[in-house]
């Protein structure tokens, strides 16, 4: 939604928690962390390199300063195509799978995130009553949205190669299941969080509840909506990417291929090319952010 | 009548005089573009998905994925024995390494972060911050530093953070070290990019204040801006902390022995029921953490 950049001063008496709880919880933290460390038994003598890799560590970071152009190894079958042309093969299949996957999951996840938020049930958080059928719905359908994002993509493909055996279609479920469960939850709250009073106004003159909700309040969430798709979208790129370690012929698929014959070189380029990529869609995001004043999403 | 065709007009005019932006409008036909034109690629290979053979395989794979004492009635087990047999052998422990790496690898990215902070800041990153003084030629080695800064925060967040977990531990060897640095410096950039975002959204009267007062650089970060700052990144912290959770489970596959690892190991030896256990706990540790953070998140957006 288009809100103002923050600018009002934090005054003194707002209520604020009280500072007790914020220093046991970063004390907390802390402790959590150094006994998490103490538990894997991580020393930091375990990042000194025996000399056998650091020669390799050496090549690698060399490497990064010389990108491969061509093939690395000295004859390759004939008929490949051209280095380069094959990294821009493999981003335009990881835009691809990104793309098909984060669509399916807009569709299942604006109906998931729809039936989760309150503005759909017209439940008023000010009056919640726990035991009427519209709030164990809402909460059922949060419900769902948590289970399907509980497990990771890559844990679904395995899951789901397992199950319907692989191909290119489960690969673009298992990212579409995750994600349409966090666009439920990310949806749900950005509609609970869209202002009210247009609703408000259409319910006063008579609107049925649907309307109200399609016309008093999605469009004021929109932009927000928008926007976290556009980000939602640059972590498909990421996720597809993921999944080429299970073998869909995206970015990670080839990257993969070129570490393990060496080619260090080559995985360079794919870095750069996946950096690139993501950062594009990243400014592309950034830049309707800004159109639409709306904060930074997670 | 006349009412009504008003009524029209000024509807049509205020739909003439709407805000529209060029940008927007491109940039969802761009989206919808890159939804819909895969499924009709040669890429996804629609064709090829054979119905009747994934249904066969889902039935196979259903069979299989029942608990061997409930599948088999000859079974020597009994559904408790078989849990408690697996969680004795590995179960218990690949969970508390799950959740090991997830709490180092989201402290690490809070630490990397807390040194960050500072050079991510515009508003930090001046000669004079907060000052008054016109410092144009002096700014620049700071601005340098923000450009750096902000590069490397761009890179460590792009690079998905598996491929920096496989990167670093085919260099490094195999060892949760370099697992939980690949995703504790994927997080810290993602906290260093959000954390600063709240330092410089926040208002500037007190650091001006401050500043004019003689307070430096890093007194006002620390006294002022951190304190102020720190329910949200509170927040930021559990958001990510989730993520870790998810992302601890799947490094498993290259070798760490977390839940992943487990979960692999049954799907190589075909023991989908045992499978199907790992993947649950993974998901109920997911579900945990999201129950703690939720906890802490209200209790913080009180303090925001």
């Amino acid at each position: 939604m288009s809100r103002p950049p923050p600018a009002a001063l934090p005054s003194a008496d707002l209520p604020r928690a009280p500072a007790g709880l914020r220093r046991w919880l970063v004390a907390g933290i802390a402790a959590a962390g150094l006994a998490a460390l103490w538990f894997l038994g991580i020393r930091p003598q375990q990042l000194l390199l025996e000399p056998g890799r650091q020669s390799i560590f050496a090549e690698f970071l060399h490497a990064a300063l010389h990108p491969a152009s061509t093939y690395e190894a000295a004859s390759v079958p004939p008929g490949t195509p051209p280095f380069l042309r094959k990294v821009a093969l493999a981003l335009l299949t990881t835009i691809q799978y990104a793309g098909a996957s984060v669509g399916l999951a807009l569709l299942l996840g604006a109906l998931l995130g729809f039936l989760g938020s309150r503005p759909w049930w017209r439940t008023d958080p000010s009056r919640d009553s726990h035991r009427t059928p519209k709030h164990f719905a809402r909460v059922l359908v949060r419900g769902v949205s948590l289970l399907l994002r509980s497990i990771h993509e890559l844990i679904w493909a395995i899951l789901l190669f397992a199950a319907l055996g692989s191909s290119p279609l489960v690969a673009v479920l298992a990212i579409a299941i995750p994600y349409s469960g966090i666009f439920g939850k990310v949806f749900a709250e950005l509609l609970e969080e869209a202002p009210t009073s247009a609703a408000e106004y259409l319910s006063g003159t008579g609107a049925k509840p649907v309307a109200a909700f399609f016309i008093g309040i999605l469009p004021r969430a929109l932009p927000d909506l928008l926007a976290y798709t556009l980000y939602r979208l640059e972590c498909g790129i990421r996720s597809a990417t993921v999944l080429g370690f299970a073998g869909i012929p995206t970015v990670g698929y080839y990257l993969k291929l070129s570490f393990d014959s060496l080619h260090y070189r080559e995985v360079w380029a794919y870095l750069y090319a996946l950096l690139v990529l993501v950062l594009l869609f990243d400014r592309w995001s950034a830049a309707i952010r800004k159109h639409f004043h709306v904060r930074s999403v997670l | 009548m006349t009412r009504l065709s008003n009524r029209w007009q000024t509807i049509r005019r205020l739909r003439s005089t709407r805000p529209r932006s060029r940008f927007v409008r491109v940039s969802c036909l761009f989206l919808l573009l890159l939804a819909v034109l895969p499924w009709f690629g040669a890429e996804l290979r629609l064709t090829e998905f054979d119905a009747g053979r994934r249904l066969r395989n889902l039935q196979r794979f259903a069979a299989m994925a029942i608990p061997e004492p409930l599948r088999d009635s000859s079974s020597p087990q009994t559904l408790w024995t078989w849990f408690s047999v697996l969680m004795n052998s590995h179960g218990w422990l690949a969970t508390l390494v799950t959740l090991g790496i997830s709490v180092a690898a989201i402290v690490i990215a809070s630490t990397l972060t807390a040194g960050l902070i500072l050079p991510a800041c515009q508003t930090l990153t001046r000669s004079d911050p907060f000052g008054s003084r016109p410092t144009a030629l002096r700014d620049a080695p700071w601005i340098v530093l923000h450009f750096a800064v902000r590069s490397l925060i761009a890179v460590v967040r792009s690079i998905p953070d598996y491929v920096l977990a496989f990167l670093a531990i085919s260099l490094f060897g195999l060892s949760a070290l370099p697992a939980v640095l690949a995703l504790g410096l994927h997080n810290a950039g993602i906290l260093s990019r959000l954390g600063s975002e709240i330092v410089d959204n926040q208002p500037s009267a007190i650091p001006t204040a401050l500043r004019s007062a003689g307070h430096s650089r890093s007194q006002i970060l620390l006294f002022t801006l951190f304190p102020l700052a720190l329910p949200r990144f509170l927040v930021f912290f559990f958001y990510r902390w989730e993520t870790c959770i998810r992302d601890a489970t799947v490094v498993g596959t290259l070798g760490i022995t977390s839940l992943g690892f487990w979960i692999q190991d049954a799907r190589a030896r075909d023991n989908y029921d045992q499978m199907l256990l790992f993947v649950v706990l993974g998901s109920f540790l997911v579900l945990a953490g999201d129950l703690l953070s939720s906890f802490f998140r209200s209790h913080l957006r009180r303090a925001l």
